[in-house]
């Protein structure tokens, strides 16, 4: 019975993976699934880490891996290609994945995780049941604390793998315990290039400024950067950068950047013909100014400016958030804007 | 000979330090007195750190013994010129190996090594010793020299001491004091006038060329060794049997003799100086200072590389640079000698291995360098010994710098001459040292297979004798278990695992009289004889407390430090059986008291399931071990650290409590009956000492200074240092050393900012620099609640960095900003629009914190608004409370009571009981009558209508008076119009009205005095539980009235 069973087991993995790229109900899987890297050549971006993880996954015996970033880096993706890689078929069995959707609490990881920790699972030397919490940031302190020594007494059977957004939300001593990986956002050039790829597997019609629009909006994420993407295309069927923007409803953040740069030019008919146009098109002002303001923030300008035109931002945000989103307030803050721009003291 | 009267001075401390030592065997005798008139003080060191294992004595490996001895004795000799210790011991037959220590020596070297094996070799030695003593007084009368003979011995002693240390342990510390000693001892030895003036007429000749080179010193030395050799021929000739070669090998290593002869030298010589030549030095000094202002760049800069040597073929030396040097900058040198292991100090001493001299040089520090006997190298020969490197680099790695790269060369050397000769003493030599090397080799290979080296090993070994290559194989063979097990190990386990301290030794940072491990095993070996000692409980300033009085310890320290680690060690060191608890478990009140009374009333079987089936395989000593005692927390753990607290009153066993932060909140009850021990990290280089040996075992190479980087990214934490290397381990390709500086800076390990810090970044200009403004706003996301009222608490303790007549400009800057802010969050608090939260970020802390950018003057306070806010609320109570009591005597509303009624009625109350005393109290009473109040209305009254500033009157009222008014007004209460208890506050207030409720209903037919009932009822709930300073009177009133209660419903 058993030999039967691991016969089919064996047989079942190949042809899933065959059936897999080439089916078409995989239409209905969101792209960030369907192209979700499944080994470690196709994760995008942080080589380093990478490609040592890649060597653990060949020689077995990794530490406790805490991996930190902003979202949309391959966080998850890179512990579940690790786990993939270093369990192969027992992965159903030597895997406890659990995500702030999970119960976390403080019972759950001296019952659950303990549980699973003291479990047997025959394998291969070098190779250790994982536990994946991911987003552990979001873990209380008490659960956490918890984590602590069971981490290490069940070591030589377990390893840890974390995902978190901000690694010092996690407590020092877990930190202790583990290596800390960290990654960075992807550049832009890193996401082009996946976007395009996708694009061509999907037989997609897009221009260039189309696909680097879809960059933008994704400020380094590439999990948003393909969510656009196949919004976009499902919606128009085409990506160019009015279809990008018509599906990311907001303003564009190079409008903006472009009315900021007028301000400080004290060029207040060019700014406001960008707000206008805004306006007209039915943004909400208060869309406008929270884009204005993240976009200034990374504006180019020397800090005593950016903090002054921050100031009046913020000002106005606090008016329109009141409820005077009249079109008004903004002109109002155009022109606050340039004149501290031209070296007016504003009202302080 | 003539004896310089120093001499015998320092004869007379020598004693304590060292004693004989007898040469081993017989047959190398003979040879002794060339080897050692040609062979060098540092070659005996060194050759010392070789010969690991005498005391382990097996008969083969004492011929190399014997020619350490021969070293030693050559040396020594060599020093003292007339002394011929080998005439009283060497020619005599002596069987005996074992190093001979004086017990006095045993005592300081205990303190370096406790180790019990040690220990007990030292006693056996000591017999031994007595016997020699017995032999040295039968001897010395003989000869002329007696004081140089006794040196001579005591030397050798030393030595042989060393030796036998060495064999229990290659701790490296402890290597290093020897090597001081007896570098020290050399010193004192060299005093003898002859040598001395000699060298001084080659010390002012050659001046200029000994800093040079080594070579140019030969000349001197090789007269020397002339002269040095007539001694010993008179004295020897008879026993001498020359190897020239040999000899002429050991010429070359001469330079270093000569050297350390010349600190001696040096010495002496100032101390003749005589005042003429302090003044011409003076002047010399003046014109050297201008002269090294103007010196000149590297001429030839970039004309040379640096060769690339092997990695850490420098380690462990230190280097001094002086001058200018030819073709590189200073800091290029340094930065290649850090490459490669290195370092680089600042001034001559005795622990720099090399001068490196350019153009220029200091004379002053060339003159040390030559007194202490220091090597001069050019820039030319400092590159060579790279370069060199490459082809030493097993042999250089193991050992320590200079000496260590002499006695490899050397032993090549034996290994050539060896296949020459035939001799079969050589062949003993070289037998007993081939196979320590192997295992060596054997350790350095560990992770890369070793084949080649130990096969060449296996070669050599073959030409030699039956007996040493049985030896040699049989420790090849351990070598060989040692990769097996390391093998089939390091796939199971994670590094911190692997290289988990084994004993309590082992532990980084944990040495020492004083150290925790210490303290700990003291407290646990005493406690059952402590329980029956009733100590005093000492107090909390008491330095040198070993803990007696407690019943428990507690251990605190930073995550990754050694904590558990030390509590599991020496627990099984002492015995003792760990019962542990941590925050994986369950540990709330009822869990803990059953679990763990019955856990410690149980015994330990696992001695008998590992076979052990001894009396001492049941222990019944247990120790209940509280690991992470701050993670108790939650619903789960509620009333654990009560019943911990509880358990530790009344153990019975020693508890022992793990925790991070001792001064947190939640630690605080359970400080007070533990035994405070607090680790700190360990310093930065004894973590950088432990990793460089795990690297080293691992064979992987990472460079000193990026270790150090490491380490401290890591905050000094050893587990997680650990972690990250074996991160990088895996990975060669990437290891490179700027791609790991890099790696380090970014490994920092995010801890949580505490507010405190916090503000102190916010305004400090210094960390503006490396900020943008998104990690400025994520200041104030560290918590946003509590950023704002400490950047509005603390901006004017800021000193703004700029000119002074904007400073108050600025702060009115900030003080806006910081008024727009508060209007930001009242709007997010007040509407809910959480998305204005970066704006207030930007208001409230980046913005201010920019104006003001500077440096913080003075500690940073916590927010007062906090506590004064806190304080209004509780006066908008009071007076809520008396508005309402009064309502039907007054009409205003709850702030003119506050305003215009308080003062007023408070004097009313307490000025006749201030002027009048007891006959005052009638007309308070009437007035608290007349305004509903009740009694402690009087006090909500006195404490809301006191300003700041005022005295509060009632301490004028004396007490006598204030009880009888207590008194009195618990007699003539009368009916309220009011329910007390409705208006006051309290948590349990529904639950006492339902009881009064059916109180009520009860007795319906006295419904007043009901309600007075409930006052007071309420009365003593809501003041036991709020107003504790006033309890000395309470209980008394609160009787009095339930009497009076009582008799009324009778």
């Amino acid at each position: 019975m058993d030999d039967d069973d691991i016969v089919i087991m064996e047989v079942d993995e190949p042809e899933k993976k065959q059936v897999k790229p080439s089916s078409s109900k995989s239409t209905n899987l969101p792209w960030i699934e369907k192209y979700r890297p499944q080994t470690f050549d196709d994760i995008v971006g942080n080589e380093d880490t990478v490609s040592r993880l890649a060597v653990f996954a060949k020689t077995g015996n990794a530490p406790n891996i805490i991996i930190a970033g902003p979202p949309g880096v391959g966080k998850t993706t890179t512990i579940l290609c690790l786990a993939r890689a270093l369990l192969g078929v027992s992965f159903k069995d030597a895997v406890l994945e659990l995500n702030a959707s999970n119960d976390r609490g403080i019972d759950v990881v001296r019952n659950k995780i303990k549980m699973f920790a003291q479990q047997k699972v025959t394998l291969p030397p070098g190779r250790h049941k994982i536990v994946i919490l991911d987003e552990a940031d979001s873990m209380t302190d008490g659960a956490q604390q918890a984590l602590r020594r069971t981490m290490e007494l069940y070591s030589s059977t377990t390893r840890f793998a974390l995902a978190a957004n901000n690694s010092e939300k996690i407590i020092e001593p877990i930190q202790s315990r583990c290596a800390v990986l960290r990654y960075s956002r992807l550049s832009d050039a890193q996401i082009l290039a996946k976007v395009i790829e996708i694009c061509n597997k999907e037989n997609l019609s897009y221009t260039e400024e189309g696909v680097s629009a879809v960059v933008f909006t994704a400020q380094g994420d590439l999990r948003s950067a393909l969510n656009n993407l196949q919004s976009t295309a499902q919606g128009f069927g085409h990506i160019s950068p009015d279809n990008v923007f018509k599906v990311c409803d907001e303003p564009h953040p190079m409008v903006v950047r472009q009315m900021l740069e007028a301000c400080t030019k004290q060029d207040i008919h060019e700014a406001y013909k960008v707000i206008a146009k805004l306006c007209k098109i039915g943004y909400a002002a208060e869309d406008i100014v929270s884009n204005i303001f993240r976009v200034c923030k990374t504006l180019d300008i020397s800090e005593e400016l950016k903090l002054a035109f921050i100031r009046e931002i913020g000002l106005t945000h606090m008016r329109v958030a009141d409820g005077l989103s009249s079109p008004l307030q903004l002109a109002g803050l155009l022109a606050r804007m340039c004149r501290v721009a031209a070296g007016g003291d504003p009202e302080w | 000979m003539s004896k310089d009267i120093r001499s015998f001075f320092i004869t007379t401390k020598k004693p304590v330090k060292s004693k004989e030592a007898v040469p081993d065997d017989d047959d190398i005798i003979p040879e002794s007195p060339d080897v050692q008139i040609k062979k060098k003080k540092k070659e005996a060191r060194k050759k010392r750190v070789i010969l690991d294992d005498s005391d382990d004595e097996i008969q083969t490996k004492k011929p190399k013994k014997s020619e350490t001895h021969l070293n030693k004795k050559n040396k020594s000799t060599a020093e003292l010129k007339e002394v011929k210790p080998i005439d009283l011991f060497g020619n005599a037959p002596i069987v005996r190996t074992e190093p001979i220590v004086k017990k006095e020596k045993n005592k300081t070297e205990l303190g370096i090594h406790s180790d019990d094996e040690f220990e007990k070799s030292l006693l056996e030695i000591d017999e031994i010793d007595h016997l020699e003593k017995n032999k040295n007084i039968d001897f010395t009368p003989l000869e002329n020299g007696n004081n140089d003979k006794s040196h001579e011995r005591k030397l050798q002693k030393e030595m042989k001491q060393k030796e036998s240390i060495k064999l229990d342990k290659d701790l490296l510390p402890s290597l290093k004091d020897k090597e001081k000693k007896t570098d020290s001892y050399n010193v004192n030895n060299l005093k003898n006038k002859s040598i001395i003036d000699e060298v001084k007429e080659g010390n002012k000749r050659k001046f200029s060329e000994f800093i040079e080179t080594n070579i140019k010193d030969e000349n001197a030395v090789s007269k020397k060794i002339k002269i040095e050799k007539k001694h010993k021929d008179e004295s020897f000739s008879s026993k001498v049997e020359s190897d020239l070669e040999m000899n002429c090998s050991a010429i070359d290593d001469e330079a270093g003799k000569k050297i350390t002869k010349n600190r001696g030298n040096k010495s002496l010589n100032e101390s003749v100086l005589s005042d003429e030549e302090r003044h011409q030095r003076r002047v010399q000094s003046a014109a050297l200072y201008k002269k090294y202002l103007n010196r000149s760049a590297p001429k030839h800069l970039g004309s040379k590389e640096i060769p690339v040597g092997a990695p850490d073929c420098l380690k462990d030396c230190a280097f001094l640079l002086t001058g200018v040097l030819d073709s590189f900058e200073r800091e290029e040198i340094e930065e290649a000698i850090k490459r490669y292991g290195g370092t680089v100090k600042p001034g001559v001493s005795r622990k720099v291995n090399y001068v490196l001299v350019g153009e220029d040089p200091g004379p002053a520090k060339i003159a040390k360098a030559t007194d202490l006997g220091i090597p001069i190298l050019n820039e030319d020969e400092f590159l060579k010994l790279i370069s060199n490197s490459v082809n030493n680099t097993k042999l250089t790695t193991r050992d320590k710098g200079l000496k260590e790269k002499n006695i490899a060369s050397k032993s090549k050397d034996e290994k050539e001459r060896k296949c020459e000769k035939s001799s079969s003493k050589e062949r003993k030599k070289d037998k007993s040292k081939s196979p320590i090397k192997i295992k060596e080799e054997n350790r350095n290979s560990t992770s890369k297979p070793s084949d080649d080296n130990v096969q060449n090993q296996v070669k050599t070994l073959n030409s030699e004798k039956q007996s040493s290559s049985r030896e040699s194989v049989s420790s090849l063979g351990i070598g060989l278990k040692c990769e097996q097990n390391h093998d089939t190990k390091c796939n199971k386990y994670m590094w911190v695992d692997k290289y988990k301290p084994q004993n309590v030794k082992q532990i980084i940072g944990q040495h020492g009289d004083s150290s925790n491990v210490k303290k700990l095993i003291n407290w646990l070996t005493k406690w059952y004889v402590n329980r029956k000692a009733k100590l005093p409980k000492p107090s909390p300033w008491a330095k040198n407390d070993d803990g007696g009085y407690f019943k428990a310890a507690l251990l605190s320290g930073p995550p990754g430090v050694g904590k558990t680690t030390t509590v599991s060690l020496v627990c099984r060191e002492l015995g003792f059986d760990a019962v542990e608890f941590n925050a994986s478990d369950t540990r709330n009140k009822s869990l803990l008291k059953e679990q763990i009374g019955e856990l410690l009333s149980t015994t330990s079987l696992s001695g008998y399931a590992k076979g052990d089936t001894s009396k001492q395989a049941v222990s019944k000593k247990h120790v209940l071990v509280m690991d992470e005692v701050d993670g108790m927390a939650g619903n789960e753990d509620r009333g654990g650290l009560q019943e911990l607290i509880n358990l530790i009153k009344s153990t019975s066993v020693p508890v022992i409590c793990m925790c991070n932060d001792r001064n947190s909140t939640k630690m605080r009850s359970l400080v007070n009956y533990c035994y405070d021990l607090r680790f700190n990290r360990p310093r930065v280089d004894q973590i950088r000492a432990a990793m460089m040996s795990i690297c080293f075992k691992e064979g992987i190479k990472v460079a000193p200074d990026v270790l150090t980087q490491l380490i401290v990214a890591s905050n000094q934490d050893v587990r997680q240092t650990l972690n990250l290397l074996s991160m990088w381990a895996v990975d060669e390709a990437l290891a490179s050393a700027d791609k790991l500086k890099r790696d380090a800076n970014t490994t920092k390990k995010d801890v949580k900012l505490g507010p405190w810090e916090a503000v102190r970044k916010v305004f400090s200009a210094e960390e503006h620099k490396t900020m943008s403004i998104h990690d400025k706003s994520d200041l104030f996301f560290y918590d946003y609640n509590l950023a704002p009222l400490f950047v509005q608490e603390n901006y004017l303790q800021v000193a703004p960095h700029c000119p002074k007549h904007e400073v108050l400009e600025r702060f009115s800057k900030a003080a806006d900003s910081i008024s727009i802010g508060d209007m930001v969050s009242a709007r997010i608090r007040g509407s809910q629009a959480w998305s204005l939260l970066p704006i207030q970020a930007m208001y409230s802390s980046v913005l201010p914190g920019h104006v003001v950018s500077g440096h913080v003057v003075g500690q940073i306070q916590f927010p007062g608004w906090l506590g004064k806010n806190s304080r209004a609320n509780k006066m908008h109570r009071l007076a809520q409370e008396i508005h309402a009591h009064t309502r039907l005597s007054t009409s205003g509303s709850k702030s003119s009571i506050y305003l215009d009624y308080s003062s007023h009625l408070r004097d009313a109350i307490v000025n006749p009981l201030i002027n009048e005393k007891t006959d005052g109290i009638t007309k308070s009473l009437e007035i608290l009558e007349s305004y509903h109040l009740l009694r402690e209305d009087l006090d909500s009254l006195i404490e809301l209508s006191l300003w700041p500033g005022q005295r509060n009157p009632t301490v004028l009222i004396e007490a006598k008076v204030k009880a009888a008014m207590t008194r009195t007004y618990n007699k003539t209460a009368s009916a309220l119009p009011y329910a007390p208890g409705a208006v006051k506050k309290g948590r349990n207030r529904n639950d006492d009205e339902m009881d009064d409720g059916d109180e009520a209903g009860d007795v319906t037919e006295e419904e007043n005095s009901d309600a007075e009932n409930d006052a007071f009822i309420k009365k003593k709930k809501t003041k036991d539980s709020e107003k504790s300073d006033l309890s000395k009177e309470k209980p008394s009133t609160s009787k009095a009235k339930t009497n009076k209660e009582k008799k009324k419903k009778k």
